[in-house]
């Protein structure tokens, strides 16, 4: 990467063979009309956005079923839903945030861009690519089609935890099998990511001169072809205890319903660091372009990252201290999980760095990732002291782990994915977003986030205990206030689906370098806006 | 279909071959750690 910066000569041509080249296919090949076009591509920029839209419909489900919960909590006492619904909601609602809203988005900014990103005419394996976003679209229609069965859907919380969930109705083989083709769709997208960017690449660019970004995503992608099998295998089991007579985690039978534990956590973890390593890329990509300065660090970051992917394997158990364990557990899963602080450190000072005498402006792409540097290190550093054993025994069950989740998923990976959005946008449109209303969009969701998820800390010190449809009145006034937040910040986002629809239908054009005309640091800024259906097809020449 | 998409042709045979023994071997690691936590669990 650093060397495309510094060579403009060779941006140039490369410029210019991809302007060409695309011109070229581009009346001869372009998209088939019609519905066929979205059932049958094989084209990653179609898949990519496919999958993007199909993560925004998910992030609004979603949603809708976390200010279902809000709305109950709003007040004291039993309001809007029974209690078994209650739960329904803030266990459809995770597995949908997770799987099928920040996944699936992450999973299309990859498909878009990392083809451009290394200089591949599209992925390595086109047809399983489309194969992979079906499956996740059945895989959620069966999901949400379980809410419907009889006895409801699944409500003992995304982990599925024995002996509860097994108390499932109807829903229970509906949901696993739901979870299946989600995990089978996420690891036929990593193959892909891994066979296309380790075969796939531009000549000369080897792997340390890849965009961070794309290098986030390849170690993403064998941490997920590493832990889906994991939670398949666990699902499968609670599968053979309920319908074919198992006790994997029946203790009557000799089993263990700690081990199911052991294996969510095993895949659990990772699972997180899953979330956010893409956002982590997608941030070491805008901060230097707003910042018109190379990334401060770039191979401490690239082993920063596969450093915390490493970490992620051996920290599991701190998510059950409370289940009981040898002291010597308890003491490794502490250190291992406090050690993680350390390459997440060099990531976060490296952006500082990065922006240290930088030309900053502040767009909003900017914007965001400069809220997810501070919120996402709030939710880092919450997770810090969930990490001390003894203290979090206090803290376990209770808001203050919801508290730090959801600072680390919300302003952390959903914000990075709206920073990326926002990048990137106007390569796939052709057109520049409106940055008025997008900066009132930034706004709104900071400040909302915030007033949503900062008092549930208050919440949780004060021994509110989490899924839970009603609570003491000591808790009244924070959860009104987290309340108000959520369905701001719910209601701010009808205004990103509005900019998107806006920019997608028209508006200023684009340039092909987009941001930083004089500098402009990767290949996807070399080929025009919006990016032609076909690119690189004469492989471009990375010095 | 009208478009164009990559097709198998673009590839050279040695990019062809590698694409094939990766995603082989990165599916048979899945299928393994999958089977293998199960087997490990009856144990």
């Amino acid at each position: 990467m650093s060397e495309i910066q510094t060579h403009p000569d060779v941006l140039s041509r490369t410029y210019h063979d991809v302007e060409v080249a695309a011109q070229g296919h581009h009346d001869d090949h372009g998209p088939a009309r019609g519905i066929s076009r979205w059932l049958t591509t094989t084209n990653h920029k179609d898949i990519g956005t496919m999958y993007l839209v199909f993560s925004l419909v998910m992030f609004l489900v979603g949603g809708t079923m976390a200010l279902v919960v809000r709305a109950e909590l709003f007040m004291p006492g039993m309001q809007l839903v029974d209690p078994q619904f209650f739960n329904t909601m803030t266990t459809v609602h995770a597995l949908v945030m997770v799987f099928g809203a920040v996944m699936p988005a992450t999973v299309g900014l990859a498909n878009w861009m990392i083809p451009l990103q290394i200089g591949a005419p599209d992925m390595a394996l086109p047809r399983m690519n489309n194969f992979s976003f079906w499956l996740l679209v059945s895989a959620f229609s069966l999901l949400i089609l379980s809410l419907f069965m009889p006895g409801g859907g699944p409500a003992a919380g995304w982990t599925l935890y024995p002996p509860l969930v097994l108390q499932t109705g109807d829903a229970l083989p509906l949901a696993i099998f739901a979870i299946h083709l989600a995990g089978a769709s996420s690891i036929m997208g990593s193959i892909n990511i891994i066979v296309t960017i380790m075969n796939l690449r531009a000549p000369g660019m080897s792997l340390l001169k890849m965009p961070l970004f794309t290098w986030t995503w390849l170690i993403t992608a064998y941490l997920l072809i590493a832990v889906m099998p994991v939670f398949a295998g666990a699902v499968t089991m609670l599968l053979t205890d309920h319908f074919f007579g198992t006790t994997f985690f029946a203790a009557s039978g000799g089993g263990d319903p700690v081990l199911y534990q052991h294996i969510f956590w095993f895949f659990g973890h990772p699972e997180v660091y899953i979330m956010i390593l893409p956002a982590f890329g997608i941030v070491s990509e805008i901060i230097p372009t707003f910042s018109r300065k190379r990334l401060f660090g770039y191979d401490a970051m690239v082993y920063a990252t596969a450093s915390i992917a490493f970490l992620s394997f051996i920290v599991w158990a701190h998510h059950m201290f409370t289940v009981g364990m040898p002291l010597a557990g308890e003491m490794f899963f502490m250190l291992s999980t406090m050690l993680i602080a350390v390459p997440t450190g060099v990531k976060v000072f490296n952006w500082t760095a990065t922006m240290w005498k930088g030309s900053l402006t502040f767009e909003t792409p900017m914007l965001f990732a400069l809220a997810f540097l501070f919120l996402f290190t709030i939710g880092g550093f919450s997770g810090l002291m969930m990490a001390i054993a003894p203290v979090d025994f206090q803290y376990h069950d209770t808001y203050f782990i919801v508290a730090h989740f959801h600072y680390v998923l919300v302003p952390g990976a959903v914000f990075a994915i709206m920073a990326a959005v926002y990048y990137w946008m106007p390569k796939w449109t052709g057109h520049m977003y409106d940055e008025k209303l997008a900066k009132l969009h930034f706004w709104l969701s900071a400040i909302f986030v915030n007033v949503l998820f900062f008092p549930q800390h208050f919440l949780g010190l004060a021994g509110m205990p989490r899924r839970i449809p009603d609570y003491s009145t000591q808790f009244a006034d924070w959860n009104m206030v987290s309340s108000i937040g959520g369905f701001g910040f719910g209601l701010s986002q009808l205004l990103f689906v509005y900019i998107i629809y806006k920019c997608a239908k028209g508006g200023e054009k684009a340039t092909a370098a987009v941001w930083n005309e004089a500098n402009p640091q990767g290949l996807e800024w070399t080929v025009p806006s919006p990016a032609p259906y076909h690119t690189f097809d004469e492989p471009p020449l990375v010095k | 279909m009208a478009s164009r998409d990559m097709t198998r042709d673009d590839l050279t045979e040695t990019q062809r071959r590698r694409i094939r023994r990766t995603t082989i071997l990165l599916a048979l690691v899945a299928l393994g750690i999958y089977v293998g936590f199960i087997v490990s669990s009856v144990l």
